[in-house]
């Protein structure tokens, strides 16, 4: 590669090497505010519908005289406040403040990404009302009426822009493996979203099409900002490079080619031709090696420095994300199989799973990454460790419950479908006190999530006395983050490293 | 029965992979993977050095003497 003639700081922003940081995470500061605390809207809003839904379980007769308050309206309108409004928002956010700094020049387009999100609000506001009022599309995934997305894709589209004027005015020569995942995902999705949308399939074909969607917005617009946030988050607060770049490279390109063809994996066993499914098995199973790629690289990344595991918001709450990556994708490639899919499909195994992903890898990798944001675009710091650490013990734990309940209770109830001899009614019996601990755990989740909403007001707000310091979970031995001044003073030696860094 | 899509997918497969193999060799020439092991570097830097966990707020402060136990 030739070598970088462009200055090691950017002409548009500070005179020195500690300013041009701070001169673009201010460019970043309203856009990123505007998406991260619309997103956590979102995700309370989508937690009490999901309480609701989580409730009717338990208590099958409540609410049923209001039509908008039924299960059937009320677990999409969860669906989809948590996918278009919550992950989606929230990855925007972080996306737009991470390629700002990878790209080491200040974000562009600050007025299209603000009305961005207020169309992407506005869509999400009439499509969760729209689903409620019993206008829902009947699709898996992309429910929400037409007019719903007729605001979304076009804020999608701001962001597009956004980001190609950002690339195009960048300071740095080398794309960082975060920026291609970044890069990837603002065209993908776009593209994903308009493609479900045309007027052109109908039967098989449709819910073919609906899988292949489903499936990709998945895998191609939440999947790769949880990555790229996971690539600069961890090495980043570590302190040391990822563990091999090479790899990393290894492993965009393989979830780029064969993502792609997995989505019909959801229809096996059913209507759709069987050399299409198996084709999505085929490439399911070759998904194993992008995502032990990231395995590999996040944990030797890591390892050796666990401990930092326990003072770092950012670096627990994506730690944990990164693993749950590994262990929802290896399931996904096993539960792909026919014969896996057997006694999985259509319990609530595949409920588990699916939040395993969305929630235990991209959402909490997403909380890891606005603890890490937020302080440095409001010039602010998180306001209580001990409220930061309640967030993570009840998400934590709420996702572990939520899932190893669900699991074992799914792969019961797959067995009892499976066997004649077993009355359906017993069968519902018997997935009964699985769905206590769903709602439960669905509970500890939501209460983390009031936790996360007050803590962003303080730092938002800037409530309260100015912190003095990082917000840690524990006091920092002498020596385990090493102090760096504003002025650059530090207390230990610099060393040259790159001048085209981030 | 027709051979029509078979041959359709194969062609397609091959002009990928022509496409693709185009443009490998010309990123080889032109020294994109000639160190690829320092794109890792980019994140880090003489103020956010390599061998610096960095996860406190990059903030200026009158006392360069900032009193660690004082954090949270």
């Amino acid at each position: 590669m030739p070598d970088d003639p462009s200055p090691a700081v950017p002409p548009d922003v500070g005179d020195t090497d500690t300013d041009w940081r701070r001169v673009v995470d201010a460019s970043t500061r309203w856009p990123v505010i505007a998406f991260v605390v619309s997103a956590v809207f979102w995700l309370v809003a989508g937690s009490l519908l999901a309480l609701i839904a989580s409730f009717k379980f338990q208590f099958p007769d409540w609410w049923t005289h209001q039509a908008w308050l039924t299960f059937g309206r009320i677990r999409p309108a969860h669906l989809n406040t948590m996918i278009y409004g919550w992950i989606s928002m929230a990855g925007v956010g972080v996306s737009a403040w991470l390629w700002a700094r990878l790209l080491k020049t200040k974000l562009r387009g600050q007025w299209m990404l603000l009305l961005s999100a207020a169309l992407w609000n506005l869509g999400v506001l009439v499509g969760t009302v729209g689903i409620l009022a019993g206008y829902s599309r009947a699709i898996e995934w992309v429910e929400m009426p037409y007019v719903a997305f007729a605001l979304i894709v076009p804020a999608m589209l701001l962001v597009v822009v956004s980001f190609i004027q950002t690339l195009w005015e960048r300071h740095a020569q080398h794309l960082y493996i975060s920026v291609w995942y970044l890069g990837a995902a603002i065209l993908w999705g776009p593209f994903l979203v308009i493609a479900i949308l045309l007027p052109i399939y109908s039967g098989i074909p449709e819910a073919t099409a609906n899988w292949w969607y489903a499936h990709n917005i998945l895998g191609l617009w939440i999947t790769p900002p949880g990555l790229a946030a996971a690539y600069y988050f961890i090495p980043k607060v570590i302190g040391r490079p990822v563990h091999s770049y090479h790899l990393s490279y290894l492993g965009f390109w393989t979830l780029a080619l064969f993502y792609n063809w997995a989505g019909v994996h959801h229809l096996v066993g059913g209507p759709a031709p069987q050399w299409v499914v198996t084709v999505s098995i085929v490439f399911s199973a070759m998904m194993i090696i992008p995502v032990i790629v990231v395995a590999v690289n996040h944990h030797l990344t890591v390892v050796g420095h666990f401990e930092k595991l326990k003072y770092s918001p950012t670096l627990r709450f994506v730690v944990f994300g990164a693993m749950s990556y590994t262990v929802v994708s290896l399931q996904g490639s096993l539960q792909s199989f026919r014969y896996w899919q057997e006694v999985t499909h259509f319990t609530h195994y595949t409920i588990a799973h699916s939040h395993l992903g969305v929630y235990a890898f991209a959402t909490m990798i997403a909380f890891g990454a606005i603890y890490y944001i937020l302080p440095r675009v409001t010039d602010w710091e998180w306001g209580s460790k001990r409220l930061v650490s309640l967030h993570f013990w009840t998400t934590g734990l709420g996702i572990g419950a939520y899932f190893t309940a669900l699991t074992i209770g799914g792969v019961i109830q797959g067995f009892q479908l499976l066997d004649p001899d077993v009355a359906f009614l017993e069968i519902v019996d018997d997935t009964k006190p699985w769905l206590v601990v769903r709602s439960v755990s669905g509970t500890l989740m939501t209460v983390g999530h009031l936790v996360f909403a007050y803590l962003l007001a303080q730092i938002v707000m800037k409530s309260g006395e100015r912190p003095e310091g990082p917000t840690y979970f524990h006091p920092v031995p002498e020596g385990t983050f090493a102090h760096v001044g504003g002025d650059g003073s530090r207390s230990v030696p610099a060393s040259s490293t790159n001048p085209d860094a981030s | 029965m027709s051979y029509t899509p078979l041959i359709t997918i194969l062609i397609l497969l091959v002009i990928g992979a022509v496409a693709t193999l185009t443009l490998l060799f010309y990123a080889h020439e032109q020294g994109y993977f000639d160190n690829l092991k320092s794109g890792a570097y980019v994140i880090f830097d003489d103020d956010e050095p390599v061998g610096e966990p960095q996860d406190q707020l990059f903030r200026e402060t009158e006392d360069p003497s900032d009193d660690l136990d004082s954090h949270a």
